[in-house]
């Protein structure tokens, strides 16, 4: 059995990737593992199809739902990948939790959707915690998962105090070594990131993969 | 046509979904709407001129409208409008308001193709967080300028040196404030009657809104904005706008920014959107006149060819089909200062002057830095009246527009940003300082050999 990149079956699911036949995909990934294929060939194979993707969703040629859909196809895949990848002993397919939350008392949410997106369609596990959590929640929620990382939205400059609060919240209750946090959105700028303790800022969302693989390995 | 209580009551009762269920439903009922009306956006049309396409999407945002209906967050339920509902609300929008006061008084129409009036300036720097001192400054800056027919303020986000919050009890005083110094600087400008839009843009939330109704701030005769979430979303803090308005009549206007590349697909797709949202938003919210910004998911700015697409061929299907009160915003990659700015102002201008649009202000660097002035706002009046005097055709437009393109597209990878407010303006005088006037006087000579005429 043939086992590199230039396999059919391999080239198979990258394409269905890039061609968004989202329910094929999972389906594909499982028939190739049932067939013998080491996870981690799989893995690949999956990962040239989203990366793909992302290219196209950057040059408009697909859209946010594509992205999405996409990034739910790399989930369930990774799903059913993970035991054998284990067994294998490779680096487990997940590369680190992240919570994202938009801060408190604003409403946009296209950056947080599409960052919650490229980060999923690169192997993260995320949380989308969604909008108006108060800073101490978004702590607890960030607890409860096991999260990696905190990253905040903020849009609006009237909701960067509680942006701020967050790093501060951790410090008072003796978990600021247990998160890193991470600030993006409009209203952020480095200069501020900085000056609100966070650990690190991106100002769109491929910056921002770049940002988390940085801060899952710093930890 | 369906009360205001009757849309609390359909948000409480209507149709429950989730939320991401009601999202890909308007991302695979845009796209089908897009292929069965054949529409297509052609990279080298920034202004529409098609008007079987512009029809089109009018046919296609109605059917759009009534398929999704406008979904509550607070609730999970559609609030569902039929046909006959939302036609019905169009044809009773106001074709006429005048705005403002006395000798200040503007009229606002619902423009159509060829009626022989020009677009209303609405200058200002929408929602641009401004520090209290530089406030009323920037303000009477805009104030000054006689082409300007409206006035919308920037944001406080400091009182007394502690920082506004989202929903609290700051947002009440900034609100006020914004109010007080907006009103002094019409009042020191000599034009103490003119509108003020979208008044209250220091608070995000319904309480900034509430706070103001009152004469000493926002007038009857002003207007405060009830924002649409994107994609054809509501909930109850942009209902209680809704509710706001109801007993207090000053004017009010939607918001609405569809994100190309986002739920709605390509520019196609954000085209429909926006024609539905506009008739969601005549229906759900009441609002005199809309305001309108597509959103590019990369570049943000209004000044890309597909946003200023989407405006045009919108301006041109309700222009057509049901002429209501639409205000595009044009907002710029570039701050002031520079000379990117006056190519993407120019081009924004002819390209909402020539598609039956009025104009919501200029938002320099997309609302984030306060590196904005009275001046790019005074550019954008003399290039709207401008090509309205040399009833520019849509084709003229477009060529024009492509080759302003041309001189400012480097800046959506880099921008120039420009500089604050007090590095080009003399913040006494309030007067451009030399260098600004030069860049500007420039960069007006070389647009009229291209072609705009500006005597
Ligand atoms: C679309 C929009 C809206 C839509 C939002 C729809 C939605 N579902 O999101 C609507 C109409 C609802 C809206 C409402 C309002 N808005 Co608004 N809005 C915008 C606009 C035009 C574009 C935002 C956007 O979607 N950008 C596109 C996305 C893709 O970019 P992004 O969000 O920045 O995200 C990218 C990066 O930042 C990064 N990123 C994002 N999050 C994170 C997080 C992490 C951890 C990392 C690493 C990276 C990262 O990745 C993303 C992808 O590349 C901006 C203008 C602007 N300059 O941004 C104003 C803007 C943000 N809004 C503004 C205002 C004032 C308001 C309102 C208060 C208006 C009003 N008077 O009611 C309300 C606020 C309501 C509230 N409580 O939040 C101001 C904010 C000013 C300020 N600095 O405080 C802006 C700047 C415009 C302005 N000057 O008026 N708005």
């Amino acid at each position: 059995m043939k086992h590199h990149a230039n396999d059919d079956t391999l080239k198979r699911i990258t394409e269905a990737m890039v061609a968004l036949e989202t329910d094929a995909v999972p389906k594909l990934a499982e028939d190739a593992l049932g067939s013998g294929y080491p996870a981690q060939s799989i893995v690949d194979a999956l990962t040239v199809g989203i990366n793909t993707v992302g290219e196209k969703f950057e040059a408009m040629e697909y859209f946010l739902p594509d992205l999405i859909m996409a990034a739910g196809a790399m989930d369930e895949s990774m799903d059913i990948l993970r035991a054998a990848l284990t067994r294998d002993d490779v680096a487990v397919g997940k590369k680190g939790t992240i919570v994202l939350a938009q801060v408190q008392g604003d409403i946009h949410d296209i950056g947080r959707n599409i960052m919650t997106a490229m980060l999923r369609a690169a192997g993260f596990t995320v949380h989308d915690l969604g909008h108006d959590l108060k800073p101490d929640l978004i702590i607890d929620k960030a607890l409860d998962c096991n999260a990696d990382v905190i990253g905040l939205s903020s849009l609006l400059t009237t909701s960067l105090p509680f942006a701020e609060q967050v790093p501060r919240l951790l410090v008072a209750r003796d978990l600021r070594a247990r998160f890193q946090v991470a600030m993006g959105g409009g209203a952020v700028t480095p200069e501020y990131a900085v000056r609100a303790g966070a650990d690190g800022y991106a100002e769109n969302a491929g910056a921002g993969v770049k940002l988390m693989h940085q801060l899952v390995a710093g930890r | 046509m369906a009360s205001v209580f009757e849309v609390l009551r359909r948000a409480e009762n209507g149709l429950y979904i989730k939320e991401h269920d009601f999202d890909m439903k308007l991302f695979k009922t845009t796209s089908g709407l897009v292929k069965e009306h054949g529409i297509k956006f052609n990279k080298d049309l920034a202004v529409a001129k098609d008007d079987k396409m512009a029809d089109s999407i009018f046919e296609a945002g109605l059917r759009l409208a009534t398929e999704m209906g406008m979904f509550s967050t607070d609730t999970s339920r559609i609030i569902e409008f039929s046909e006959q509902e939302l036609l019905q609300a169009l044809r009773l929008a106001p074709q006429e308001m005048v705005l403002g006061l006395g000798k200040d008084a503007r009229v606002l129409r619902a423009r159509r193709f060829g009626d022989g009036y020009p677009m209303i300036v609405c200058g200002g720097c929408p929602g641009t967080p401004l520090p209290e001192e530089l406030f009323l400054p920037v303000m009477m800056s805009y104030a000054r300028e006689p082409l300007i027919d409206l006035l919308i303020p920037g944001s406080l986000t400091k009182i007394e040196g502690m920082d506004v919050t989202t929903g609290g009890p700051l947002e009440i005083r900034a609100c006020r404030q914004e109010m007080i110094w907006v009103r002094e600087a019409l009042e020191r400008s000599g034009r103490p009657g003119l509108h003020i839009y979208a008044a209250g843009e220091s608070s995000a939330t319904e309480l900034g809104t509430l706070a103001i109704c009152n004469d000493r701030y926002m007038r009857t005769s002003d207007s405060h904005m009830i924002p649409v979430l994107s994609e054809l979303k509501t909930d109850n803090k942009r209902l209680s706008r809704v509710m706001t308005g109801y007993e207090y009549p000053a004017f009010t206007t939607s918001l609405i920014n569809p994100i190309i590349g986002g739920f709605g697909g390509g520019p196609e797709g954000a085209a429909i959107v926006l024609a539905a949202a506009i008739m969601l938003a005549t229906a759900a919210y009441r609002v005199d006149m809309h305001c309108l910004h597509p959103i590019h998911n990369k570049y943000i700015s209004v000044s890309t060819k597909q946003a200023m697409w989407v405006d045009s061929v919108v301006g041109r299907a309700f222009a057509r089909n049901a002429p209501v009160a639409l205000l595009a915003d044009a907002w710029t990659t570039a701050g002031a200062g520079t000379q990117e700015i006056l190519y993407e102002t120019a081009a924004l201008a002819i390209a909402q002057e020539t598609s039956a649009l009025h104009t919501d202000s200029l938002g320099a660097t997309n609302g984030v830095y306060p590196n904005c002035s009275g001046l790019e706002a005074r550019f954008f009046g003399e290039v709207a009246h401008a090509v309205f005097e040399q009833k520019l055709g849509p084709e003229e437009a477009n060529d024009l527009v492509l080759r302003l393109f041309a001189l400012y597209e480097h800046g959506f990878e880099d921008p120039n940003l420009g500089m604050p407010f007090p590095e080009v303006y003399d913040v006494k005088l309030i007067e451009p300082k030399a260098a600004w006037l030069d860049t500007y006087e420039r960069t007006k000579d070389a647009i009229a050999q291209m072609g705009v005429d500006f005597r």
